[in-house]
C-alpha cells in the first residue's frame, strides 16, 4: 500500500508541473498585458512597472522565480487588485468556497449512496423509480439550469429561502447553493451505486455467503456494500471536479464571496498572476481529489494493489 | 431468396424497435428544423426592439409566444437562434473531437508497441488535466473568435474517443480481412484509412450523438459565465444567464431557453443509447 501510494504521488507530481508550466506559458503568450489601459503610458513608466513586477526578466527566469514562490506558498502580487497579493485573495475566499464545496460533497454522499442502495435492494419499487428518474434528470440538468430553477421555485414562488447572498454564512442562505451544487452528483452517485450493488448481488461470493446462512443485514453491510463501493469511491475524484467547476456557476449565481469569481474575472482583466494562481489551485485540488479517490479504491479493493495498471 | 439481411438493415430495424430513440430522433429533427427555418418564418427579428412590449410575458395575441426580454426582443426568435448557434458549435466541436480522437486512437491502436504506449501515455496525462480550466483560460486570454471556441470545446472531448477507438482498432487489427490486406501489400496508412476507419464508423456515429450533448453543455457553461458566445448573438447558455438575472420579474426568460437545452440534451442522450444498442454487434438480442 505504501509503495502504491508513493508511486501514485510520483505520477501526480509531473502532471502538476505540466499544469503550472502550461498555465504560465498561456498567460505569457496571450496578446495584451495587464498594463494596457485606455491611456497610453510613457514607455519609462511602463518599463519601471514591468521591472517592479519582474516582467522584464527572461521567460525561464520568470518561471523559476514563480515556481520558487509557489513552494513558499507565494502566488505573487495581483495585477488588478492593487495592494492585494494573490495569496491574500485566495485566503480571503477559500474558506467560503471550501465550506460550500465540502458541504455539497457531504450532502451528495449522504443522499446519493443510500438512495442507490435502497433502489437496488428494492429494484422496480417506487423508490427505485424515484431514484432513477432523478438520475436521468441529473444528466441533462446542468448546475446553471438547476440553480435558477430551484431559486424560482423555493425562493420566488414559495418564498422559503433567500434567493441569493451568503450573509456571513447563515445556514438558511446556504441551503440552495449547497443543494444546487450537490444535486447532479447525488443523481450520478445514486445511479452508480444502484448498478454496482446489483452487479455485486449477482456475484459468486455473495451467493456463497447467502448459502452459508449469513443474515440479510450483515450480508448487505459487510459483504455487498464494501465491494460495491469500489466504482463509487473512484467516482469521487470526478465528483470533486464537478463540484469545483459547478462552484464557479453557483458562486456567481448566488453572489457568494468565494474564489470562483476570481478565475473568470481575473482572466477577463488579464490578471496573469491571479488567473495562474486560480488555475493551479483548481488543478491541484482536482489532481489531489483523484489521487485520494484512487487510494480509497485501493484500500477497499485488494485486487488494485496487487495488479498492475489496467 | 434467403432472408439474409445486410448489417445496416438489421441495425436500422433494431433502432426502430427502440421507441425512446425514435421519439428522440423525431423531436430532435423538429427542433433542428425549427432552429434553422423558424427565425426566418417568424414576423419578429432577433435584434429588433419592440418598444411597446418590453419584458412582456408570453402571449399568443401579441405574437410574442414566449414573451420578450428586457429590451423588447422576441424570445421565441432569440431562443431559436440561440439553439441554432449552440447546435452549430456543438456539432462542429464534436467533429473536431471525433476526427482527432479517431485518428489518434486508430494510429495508436494499429501501430502498437512503443508508438502506442507513448501516444496513450499522452492521453493519460491529458486526462488528469482539468481541461475545462484551460478552456476558460484560452477563450478569455485570446481573441473571442467562434473558431477558437469550437476548437477549445472540441479539445475537451477527444480523449475518450481516442481510448475507445484504440481498443476497437486493436480488436479489428487481428481480424482476417486486415491480415489479408497486409498480405496483399497494403501500406500501413492505407490499412488505417481504407480498412480500419470505415469499420469504426458505427462506434464513431454512436460517440458523435453522445458527444454533441456534452459539447452543448460545455458551450452553454462557458456562455453562461460570459466567456462563450458574445452578445448580440445568443446561445442557450447566455439566454439562460440573462433569464437567471431576471428571475423574479420575468421567469419566462429562464424557463423557455432552459427547457430547450434540457430537451436537446435528453434527446441526444436517448438517441445515442439507442444507436449504441443498434450498432454494437455484441449487444445483439
Amino acid at each position: 500500500m505504501l509503495i502504491y501510494t508513493l508511486k501514485r504521488l510520483a505520477e501526480a507530481l509531473p502532471t502538476l508541473l505540466v499544469v503550472i508550466l502550461l498555465a504560465f506559458l498561456l498567460t505569457r503568450a496571450a496578446p495584451g498585458g495587464p498594463f494596457d489601459e485606455e491611456q497610453a503610458m510613457p514607455p519609462e513608466v511602463r518599463a519601471n512597472l514591468e521591472r517592479s513586477y519582474g516582467l522584464d526578466a527572461p521567460l525561464h527566469e520568470q518561471f523559476l522565480r514563480y515556481l520558487g514562490g509557489l513552494l513558499r506558498g507565494d502566488f505573487g502580487p495581483s495585477f488588478t487588485f492593487k495592494d492585494y497579493s494573490v495569496s491574500e485573495l485566495i485566503a480571503e475566499g477559500l474558506p467560503t468556497s471550501a465550506a460550500l464545496g465540502g458541504a455539497a460533497l457531504l450532502l451528495a454522499v449522504l443522499a446519493g449512496i443510500p438512495l442507490g442502495l435502497v433502489a437496488a435492494l428494492r429494484a422496480r419499487g417506487w423508490l427505485d423509480r424515484l431514484a432513477m428518474g432523478l438520475a436521468v434528470g441529473g444528466i441533462a440538468l446542468p448546475v446553471f439550469v438547476i440553480g435558477p430553477l430551484l431559486v424560482l421555485v423555493f425562493g420566488v414562488y414559495l418564498d422559503l429561502v433567500p434567493v441569493a447572498g451568503w450573509g456571513e454564512g447563515a445556514w438558511l442562505d446556504r441551503i440552495l447553493p449547497t443543494v444546487t451544487l450537490a444535486l447532479p452528483i447525488v443523481a450520478y452517485l445514486a445511479r452508480l451505486t444502484r448498478g454496482s450493488v446489483l452487479e455485486v448481488l449477482q456475484s459468486p461470493f455473495v451467493m456463497a455467503a447467502k448459502a452459508r446462512g449469513v443474515a440479510r443485514h450483515s450480508l448487505i453491510l459487510r459483504h455487498v456494500l464494501p465491494a460495491a463501493m469500489v466504482p463509487v469511491i473512484g467516482y469521487l475524484g470526478p465528483a470533486s471536479a464537478a463540484i469545483l467547476t459547478g462552484s464557479l456557476v453557483v458562486e456567481i449565481l448566488f453572489g457568494i464571496p468565494g474564489i470562483g469569481r476570481h478565475l473568470v474575472m481575473g482572466a477577463l482583466n488579464r490578471d496573469y498572476t491571479l488567473v495562474m494562481g486560480m488555475v493551479i489551485l483548481y488543478a491541484s485540488s482536482m489532481i489531489l481529489a483523484n489521487l485520494v479517490a484512487d487510494l480509497g479504491c485501493a484500500a477497499v479493493d485488494p485486487r488494485i494493489r496487487l495488479g498492475r495498471r489496467r | 431468396m434467403t432472408r439474409d439481411r445486410s448489417l445496416w438493415a438489421e441495425s436500422v430495424s433494431r433502432l426502430l424497435d427502440h421507441s425512446a430513440a425514435v421519439a428522440s430522433l423525431a423531436i430532435l429533427s423538429a427542433m433542428v428544423v425549427a432552429a434553422v427555418i423558424g427565425p426566418w418564418l417568424s414576423p419578429h427579428q432577433a435584434e429588433v426592439l419592440d418598444w411597446s412590449m418590453m419584458g412582456a410575458p408570453p402571449d399568443l395575441l401579441s405574437g410574442h409566444w414566449m414573451g420578450t426580454d428586457r429590451l423588447g426582443r422576441d424570445l421565441l426568435v432569440r431562443t431559436l437562434e440561440g439553439m441554432r448557434i449552440s447546435l452549430l458549435i456543438a456539432v462542429a466541436a464534436a467533429i473536431v473531437s471525433l476526427v482527432l480522437g479517431t485518428l489518434w486512437g486508430a494510429i495508436a491502436g494499429y501501430s502498437g508497441g512503443r508508438i502506442d504506449s507513448v501516444m496513450m501515455r499522452g492521453v493519460d496525462v491529458l486526462f488528469a488535466m482539468p481541461t475545462l480550466f484551460f478552456v476558460i483560460l484560452l477563450t478569455t486570454l485570446f481573441s473571442r473568435s467562434p473558431l477558437l471556441l469550437i476548437a477549445c470545446i472540441g479539445l475537451t472531448g477527444w480523449l475518450t474517443v481516442a481510448r475507445v477507438v484504440r481498443s476497437e482498432t486493436m480488436a479489428l487489427a487481428s481480424r482476417e480481412f486486415i491480415e489479408a490486406s497486409v498480405a496483399c501489400g497494403a501500406r500501413p496508412a492505407g490499412v488505417v484509412f481504407r480498412h480500419l476507419v470505415p469499420n469504426l464508423a458505427g462506434t464513431v456515429v454512436t460517440y458523435a450523438t453522445l458527444l454533441i450533448p456534452q459539447m452543448i453543455l460545455v458551450e452553454s457553461f462557458l456562455s453562461f459565465l460570459g466567456i462563450g458566445v458574445q452578445e448580440p448573438a445568443s446561445s442557450l447558455g447566455n439566454l439562460i444567464a440573462e433569464g437567471a438575472a431576471e428571475l423574479d420579474a420575468a421567469p419566462w426568460m429562464l424557463v423557455g431557453p432552459a427547457a430547450c437545452l434540457v430537451l436537446l440534451v435528453f434527446c441526444f442522450n436517448y438517441l445515442g443509447d439507442g444507436l449504441r444498442d443498434a450498432l454494437d454487434p455484441r449487444r445483439r438480442r
